[in-house]
């Protein structure tokens, strides 16, 4: 059974993670998915995990949940949920949180539902196994919550198959699933990735007001800053397995320090650019996970790094408070104006490509 | 979905009707006469002998008109009649039949109770020392050829402990228990290399399963791994194991002829077997297309399974 410490709900976060470690144990070699992560996450709060593809925001998620992971993964650190170590449980004991306390949201709906089994079944067997209801119980639940993610005529959608729904419905479906039994702690795993954008709004209005119903806390996975920016209280930025910035997100936004969190919120297309102005991609590639670069692992796709940031991972440094960042020329310093203009004149591609970036938009601006 | 069954249906029909004139006009391309071995050969010259026996075996007139009458015969049950025995084709067929697919249904019975098991787990302890054992046991039950296992259970079960017949059957209008007695070691024999591919379909699908995305959902649900395994993973699982062991039920139909042989059992397959070799054309073609007609229903029979198993079949155009 989960314990229930209720003396000290109210102070203590409801998920502390602190140095957490996965590493999969490769023959090429140890792949450092995340590499020293610490988060924590209070009662009814929202931290964004942002991130490209492969920085490993997918893998913390699944392993602070004890989720699917092979068995050729050996993770260290530590994952407090209400105080309790939950790191390291086996699935068996897992049983007790996941669907119950904790759920998750997966990134496509078109395949996180079983396609030979009716939503009626997949919205209801987890309330039946964990709370215990009958199965009229259950279907009267059920029913009120795809009223509650807005799904039309939901007594007949509780007879249909999955394919019969749109991908929006599915993931509405999702939702409805995952809120079942009334968690405290949500994961969404780019919930609206596979959606198109009018849906993605909808789906990402529906998971703040459910949210605030019901004073859950979450955690939105995305490689997408524009998604978070209004919708979580913290947002950590993830490179190669680590944290590299951590802010309140209003602050995170006034005062990037990161070079690299500025680098994903350049790539975010304006609508007040032009058409066919050019995106501003990060040049070069996520690092290799089993081989990483020396020194700080954004060093070789980096506009402002200096021969330091090649040699030596920076420590975390505060910012302010709740402010971290890792970097030994942060934005708007002057080492990094510096080693900007250095790395210009060297034609670096990523030091040119800021500047054309630059250009370009000022020129737009003028003209305007 | 109404009308997707009619389709199936006529498509089923169709395929029945070339089943049965690819049958009959291939045994027509066999070399020599049917009509030598009905007529003794001194009495060849007698054109009025000849000429009425091949009104009574439906040997006159052109092909076409044969195969006509003979369709027409068939559509009410009447196969022709047998050279080498004074029956109906259809009388040896309705006498053998019953043992025959008692024994091919027992048979695949076996094979599918314990394959289900069998594969389930080994998917659900993929790569684990477990998986390997039986992966090694499987490969050793397929390459085993089924008379050599009926040797052995004869040896063990007749010989040895005495417990149950070596040869002969019972039917089981004459002894409930008799029967029973009579096919368990044929069937058992005839099982094992059935059960070992049905094993490693139902394995190697349920682990492509496994991997599917809402199987990690039902997992992140709380779900138990059982309940995963058997309410989630198995349905879409078992599409391709249902194929063939509806295919290895028909072919079991033809393919009893070794066991049949070695247990003395007189069933469809030795009489295929004995018609073949007195040149019993009449039976043989009966009894082949008998066979290849139970294969197309049984096909058409899958179709309608897959319906019932994935509904995302039901909507479609086919």
């Amino acid at each position: 059974m989960v314990a229930n410490d209720t003396t000290s709900m109210s102070n203590e976060p409801l998920l502390v993670v602190e140095d957490l470690k996965t590493h999969f144990h490769l023959k090429a070699g140890a792949v450092k998915a995340v590499d020293g992560v610490s988060l924590s996450l209070d009662r009814g709060k929202t931290i964004g995990i942002v991130g490209e593809s492969g920085s490993g925001k997918t893998v913390l998620s699944r392993t602070i949940m004890g989720l699917n992971l092979g068995s050729n993964v050996h993770t260290e650190g530590s994952v407090h949920y209400q105080g309790n170590e939950i790191l390291g449980l086996r699935a068996k004991q897992m049983r007790n949180y996941w669907g119950r306390e904790i759920s998750m949201i997966f990134q496509d709906p078109m395949t996180s539902l079983n396609p030979v089994v009716k939503i009626g079944r997949q919205v209801t067997e987890h309330l039946r196994h964990h709370l215990d209801m009958s199965k009229a119980e259950a279907n009267d639940v059920a029913l009120q919550l795809l009223h509650e993610v807005r799904i039309p005529e939901a007594s007949e959608r509780l007879n249909a198959y999955p394919h019969e729904l749109s991908g929006g419905m599915r993931q509405r479906v999702c939702i409805a699933i995952a809120l079942a039994c009334g968690p405290k702690l949500l994961f969404a795993d780019e919930p609206t990735t596979a959606l198109d954008v009018t849906v993605q709004h909808q789906i990402m209005n529906l998971l703040g007001r459910e949210q605030d119903d019901r004073d859950m806390a979450m955690v939105l996975v995305t490689h997408d800053l524009g998604v978070v920016a209004g919708r979580t209280d913290e947002i950590a930025v993830m490179y190669a397995g680590r944290v590299v910035e951590r802010a309140r997100t209003s602050d995170l936004f006034a005062n990037v320090k990161m070079p690299y969190t500025e680098a994903l919120l350049r790539s975010i297309p304006r609508t007040t650019q032009r058409s066919h102005t050019r995106l501003a991609a990060i040049p070069g590639r996520p690092p290799d996970l089993i081989h990483p670069p020396s020194g700080c692992s954004f060093s070789p796709r980096c506009a402002y790094a200096q021969d330091i940031c090649h040699e030596e991972m920076p420590s975390l440094i505060e910012a302010g408070a709740g402010h971290v960042y890792r970097c030994h020329t942060p934005v708007g310093s002057n080492a990094a104006t510096e080693s900007f203009e250095t790395n210009l004149a060297a034609g670096l591609p990523q030091a040119v490509s800021i500047k054309l970036h630059a250009d370009a938009v000022a020129q737009q601006e003028g003209v305007a | 979905m109404g009308k997707l069954i009619i389709v199936r249906l006529l498509r089923m029909f169709a395929t029945l009707l070339a089943v049965s004139a690819i049958t009959f006009f291939m045994l027509k391309l066999l070399p020599g006469d049917p009509i030598n071995q009905i007529v003794p050969l001194e009495k060849l010259d007698d054109l009025e002998l000849v000429a009425e026996k091949e009104r009574e075996y439906n040997l006159h007139g052109s092909s076409i008109e044969q195969y006509g009458r003979w369709l027409k015969g068939a559509l009410r049950g009447d196969l022709g009649k047998a050279i080498t025995q004074p029956k109906r084709v259809s009388e040896i067929i309705g006498d053998r039949w019953t043992i025959t697919a008692e024994l091919a249904l027992v048979s695949v019975i076996f094979s599918v109770l314990l394959a289900l098991p069998i594969g389930i787990f080994s998917a659900y302890r993929q790569g684990r020392t477990s998986d390997r054992v039986l992966s090694a046991g499987l490969q050793t039950g397929l390459s085993i050829p089924s008379f050599v296992i009926g040797v052995f259970l004869i040896l063990i079960f007749a010989e040895n402990f005495k417990i149950l017949p070596a040869t002969g059957w019972t039917r089981l209008s004459d002894s409930v228990w008799g029967n029973v007695k009579g096919v368990i070691l044929p069937a058992i024999a005839l099982s094992m290399a059935n059960m070992a591919v049905f094993a490693r379909l139902i394995r190697a699908d349920m682990i492509a399963t496994l991997q599917e995305n809402y199987i990690l959902s039902a997992k992140a649900k709380g779900m138990s791994d059982w309940f995963i395994l058997f309410r989630h993973a198995l349905r879409p699982s078992s599409l391709s194991v249902i194929t063939v062991i509806a295919l290895n039920l028909g072919a079991l139909l033809g393919g009893t002829v070794v066991i049949e042989q070695l247990f003395a059992i007189g069933g469809l397959g030795r009489q295929l077997y004995d018609s073949i070799l007195r040149r019993d054309y009449f039976v043989v073609q009966g009894i082949t297309v008998v066979i290849a007609s139970v294969y197309v229903v049984l096909n058409t029979m899958v179709d309608f399974v897959y319906l019932a198993i994935d509904p995302r079949i039901r909507g479609g155009r086919h």
